[in-house]
């Protein structure tokens, strides 16, 4: 090998780098135009962090891939943008039977995005099709499964019975899909809707594009039956970290980010060109207590502490939280103090106790609870139990979720001056997760995300999921499991109402799991290009996240007249980030010449 | 000395031993390499299956997170994975499937694993394998001019600045360079390896993904690239006072061929065998690159896979990344032997 061709390698390698520089040099106003965008149209791009697993509708169970699902294909009937009540989808109307058994669904006149009718046959070959295929119900099995039968009986007219009354049937959130396109697919689960594009659909977008874990394209549905979108293309990127997408934001390579932390939201406040959001969530993050029940088979489930069967025990612990310095120092404002596991956000369901029933901060008060049950305070001024023994409580927290991490030294803290003893288990999600599972846990950091109908978060509560991946809390009680059955049949809203209400009563009274947080979603978008997002809740939501598309598909672009108005002080921003990287520079090249004057030095002594 | 003596020893060895023999002990000693090379195959096989299985993790829990279940559909994933059978059943059917090609699907992504890799393998490829061509030509240029002036300027500065990029933290580097160069300069996009959707046209989607690679390319490059350089600057040193660079100056050679014709190729043998055993690792790429600047590389389907844990894109991965690494060890010991006759008879 002779070197000097290295050389050369080198002088062509700086040649081809120049060319690939070179578009980018050009004027920042003229980026190179991608493909499938057409001049003129309007694009609206989305920052995501989190994976899209697949986008066919009957397999697909991530976040991202259900949210952009809602975009492609309509239900029967939507999630409201004011209370995320339900309200018309497909079906413009419909009814329920005396015995509450049948419903029937009248399917409006609307097109798919290839301008064949919509019918009521299609419905009814969804339906049919995730009853009677195993891999088409992985996503949505859990919403059929109390149904008997789905027939369309004309092309307007759908009817579904159910072997028992179900009162979630109008928040079942069923993608309907085209019968002429997928009654063509014969292996569900091996499909993945990406193979031939436009994706035929009845959402407000159709998709038209996608690389995995790059990014998805989606164009405005012309046939969408509300009508069409202002936005002409979405587009979904994948940003592998925050920061980066916050630098996309930044920079306009994309228009919306969310799941920000609250210093990236706090930072880009200042940002003359972007609009931050503190929408109100349906997040919660709780503290749940392992009460050892055993599994559904009689056997025992995990090695929780026994004391924590004691309810004067676990209300103790609760009183023994300040959640204010939670919501201040941790959340640092961008969280609302939480009850019960069906957040505000659904105000038809949530659960606030009376003022007289309200476990507030009170160290004296858990200190007296604890005494009048008997745990006495040992030398060392730890509480000891029944037999003895000192109390000492497992606090498990997964090491990726900071801000858990960080009210875990608060509650231990906390919990010590009551003379209850914590060892803090910071482990990985897999590990959590496995403890979780396997009950290997005392008190256990976790959250959830939940849906518009409280029937999938109740259930997790029940008696028969201790001890399985769907429990929260590893709860059983025989009055709440009474009552979420007679819940689930109860198909007046308001009674309904009030017997979530009582069960949600029953998990306070006993303590089930200590309901820290209602955990704001931070988002952040380009109001130099676009505005008019609609929130759900109407009344200070969120935008990205919702149940529904009404925040994509009420996006409004700011011509351009507008946007010469709106923001300046960015000019400001880029030179203060710009200056700080040239000092940063700056300061690496002068410890780069320290470094080699030692190393010189060196180098003398030991020549 | 010693070096000196062993050479002339060998070359002793090497021409006492005829030409029949000494081709005959070469096929034997590539085949022993392949043979060895397989077996540890045979094992990464094995232990990829057992390994992910031991960790803690479980796909059932991480894959209902987001979506109302029941226990049917509990079951139902269970039996989908076969995660119903006994380890030893998964195990029959997984060999099963491997000795007809077959990684499995993913329990994610559902999609065959082979497809998943054979889609990500391409971008890593061109990120890692962009990155370690400029890392072995700047390490190379550079560690040979500062060695072969030692102790001057330029050698402290070069080396120093290559120590200091190679010990900062990459993410952070890797960020600070998006900041400036993405951001501040906007002169690159800030994710992806190429614009969202693609760009039409061949030559365009060339110059796209050219435009797209440059910040992880540069901000590899920057952390890897004082390693060729410090081999090759040390080696390079050894050389320095040997007899023979005396004499190719006694016969009035230039210094620059005494340094390009004679220094230099023997110098660089340590630093062959390295970038080979590098390029085994070129597969897995480098997942704190592909996150900052959000490169769909292969090493990133890893990570996030590790997350459910999705077993067979796992296993599959590890056998691709592995492999690599074990087919280049092997070639590594070949060239070495090939290249340097005294490896051929010790």
């Amino acid at each position: 090998m002779r070197f000097t061709t290295i050389g050369k390698g080198i002088g062509a390698g700086v040649a081809a780098a120049a060319l690939v520089i070179g578009p980018g040099l050009a004027p920042a106003g003229a980026p190179a135009v991608p493909a499938a965008q057409a001049q003129g149209e309007v694009t609206m791009r989305v920052a995501h962090a989190q994976e899209i697993d697949t986008l066919n509708p009957f397999t697909a169970v991530f976040l991202v891939s259900t949210q952009i699902g809602r975009l492609m294909y309509e239900f029967l009937t939507v999630n409201s943008a004011e209370s995320s009540s339900p309200e018309p989808g497909l079906a413009e109307s419909w009814e329920s039977s005396e015995d509450n058994l049948t419903w029937t669904f009248k399917i409006r006149e609307a097109k798919w995005s290839d301008g064949q009718p919509i019918t009521a046959k299609d419905a009814a070959f969804t339906y049919n099709l995730i009853m009677s295929n195993e891999a088409a119900a992985t996503a949505n099995g859990v919403a059929v499964a109390n149904y008997e039968s789905v027939t369309a009986t004309d092309d307007r007219t759908l009817v579904i019975k159910t072997k028992t009354p179900q009162a979630s049937m109008l928040s079942s959130e069923v993608p309907i899909v085209p019968e002429h396109v997928w009654s063509k697919v014969t292996d569900i689960e091996a499909f993945q809707n990406t193979e031939a594009f436009p994706a035929v659909g009845s959402g407000p977008f159709v998709l038209t594009g996608y690389q995995q874990g790059q990014s998805t394209t989606l164009k405005a549905n012309d046939n969408f039956w509300r009508g069409r979108p202002k936005v002409d293309v979405l587009q979904w990127v994948k940003y592998e970290n925050a920061d980066a997408a916050v630098q996309g934001l930044r920079k306009g390579d994309v228009d919306i980010a969310y799941r920000l932390t609250p210093a990236q939201f706090d930072a880009l406040k200042s940002d003359g060109n972007i609009t931050t959001n503190d929408g109100r969530n349906r997040r919660f993050t709780e503290i749940t207590l392992n009460p050892s029940n055993p599994k559904p088979d009689g056997t025992v489930f995990g090695n929780g502490n026994p004391v924590l069967k004691d309810v004067k025990l676990r209300q103790a612990l609760h009183h023994a939280i300040d959640v204010d310095t939670i919501l201040d120092k941790v959340k640092q404002g961008h969280a609302s103090a939480a009850t019960q596991i069906i957040p505000p956000v659904y105000p038809d369901w949530t659960y606030t106790p009376d003022d007289s029933k309200l476990r507030k901060y009170d160290p004296a008060k858990a200190n007296a609870l604890l005494d009048e049950a008997g745990y006495a305070r040992g030398a060392d001024g730890t509480r000891t139990d029944k037999q003895g023994q000192p109390i000492n409580l497992r606090l498990l927290v997964t090491s990726d979720r900071q801000a858990d991490v960080q009210s875990a030294e608060y509650i231990k803290e906390w919990f010590g001056e009551i003379g209850i003893g914590v060892t803090v288990d910071t482990k990985s999600s897999n590990e959590s997760s496995d403890d979780q599972n396997a009950g290997n846990f005392d008190m256990a950091f976790t959250g959830w995300s939940v849906g518009p109908d409280p029937d999938s978060m109740l259930a997790q509560q029940t008696c028969k999921v201790v001890g399985t991946e769907l429990s929260d809390s590893n709860f059983c009680n025989a009055e709440y499991d009474a009552l979420y059955a007679q819940q689930l049949a109860e198909l007046d809203r308001e009674k309904r109402k009030e017997l979530v209400q009582r069960m949600q009563e029953i998990l306070y009274d006993n303590v089930s799991a200590i309901v820290l947080t209602y955990d704001n979603e931070l988002e952040a978008y380009r109001s130099d290009r676009f505005t008019g997002f609609q929130k759900q809740p109407a009344d200070g939501g969120v935008i990205t996240g919702q149940n529904g598309y009404w925040g994509y598909y009420s996006a409004n672009p700011v011509t351009a007249d507008e946007a010469a108005d709106a923001g300046e002080g960015d000019s400001n921003n880029t030179v203060l980030i710009v200056g700080g990287i040239v000092t940063t520079v700056a300061a690496l090249a002068v410890v780069a010449l320290l470094v080699s004057r030692r190393r010189g030095a060196n180098a003398d002594e030991r020549e | 000395m010693v070096d000196v003596l062993t050479t002339t020893d060998s070359a002793a060895d090497l021409k006492r031993g005829g030409g029949g023999v000494r081709g005959g002990s070469t096929l034997r000693f590539v085949a022993a390499k392949i043979g060895g090379g397989l077996v540890s195959l045979v094992m990464v096989v094995v232990l990829g299956f057992f390994l992910f299985r031991a960790m803690p993790g479980n796909p059932v829990r991480s894959l209902i997170q987001d979506r109302p279940g029941d226990l049917a559909q509990v079951e139902r994933l269970k039996r989908e994975w076969s995660l119903d059978k006994s380890l030893f059943a998964q195990f029959l059917d997984y060999l099963a499937d491997l000795a007809h090609g077959d990684l499995g699907t993913s329990f994610k992504y559902r999609q065959p694993v082979t497809d998943l890799i054979w889609d990500r393998v391409g971008a890593t490829v061109l990120l890692t394998g962009t990155a370690l061509v400029l890392s072995v030509a700047l390490g190379i240029w550079l560690g040979t001019r500062a060695a072969w002036r030692h102790g001057s300027r330029f050698d402290q500065l070069s080396t120093a600045t290559a120590l200091v990029l190679w010990s900062v933290p990459t993410f952070w580097l890797g960020l600070i360079v998006l900041i400036v160069f993405a951001v501040g300069l906007d002169m690159f996009p800030t994710a992806g390896m190429t614009s969202p959707g693609g760009v039409d046209g061949f030559f365009a989607s060339v110059l796209d993904t050219g435009h797209h690679l440059v910040l992880p390319a540069l901000t590899m490059v920057a952390v890897v690239y004082a390693q060729y350089l410090m081999v090759m600057r040390s080696s390079l040193l050894e050389e320095m006072n040997a007899d023979y660079l005396t004499t190719a100056r006694a016969k009035g050679l230039r210094d620059d061929l005494v340094r390009s014709r004679h220094a230099v190729p023997n110098a660089l043998l340590p630093t062959v065998t390295i970038i080979f055993l590098h390029i085994g690792f070129l597969i897995s790429g480098a997942v704190t690159v592909e996150k900052v600047f959000s490169w769909p590389g292969l090493g990133l389907l890893t990570y996030e896979a590790i997350q459910v844990p999705d077993y067979p894109l796992l296993q599959g991965s590890l056998i691709v990344l592995a492999g690599a690494v074990i087919v280049m060890n092997v070639f590594a010991d070949i060239i070495y032997r090939l290249i340097d006759p005294r490896v051929r008879t010790s």
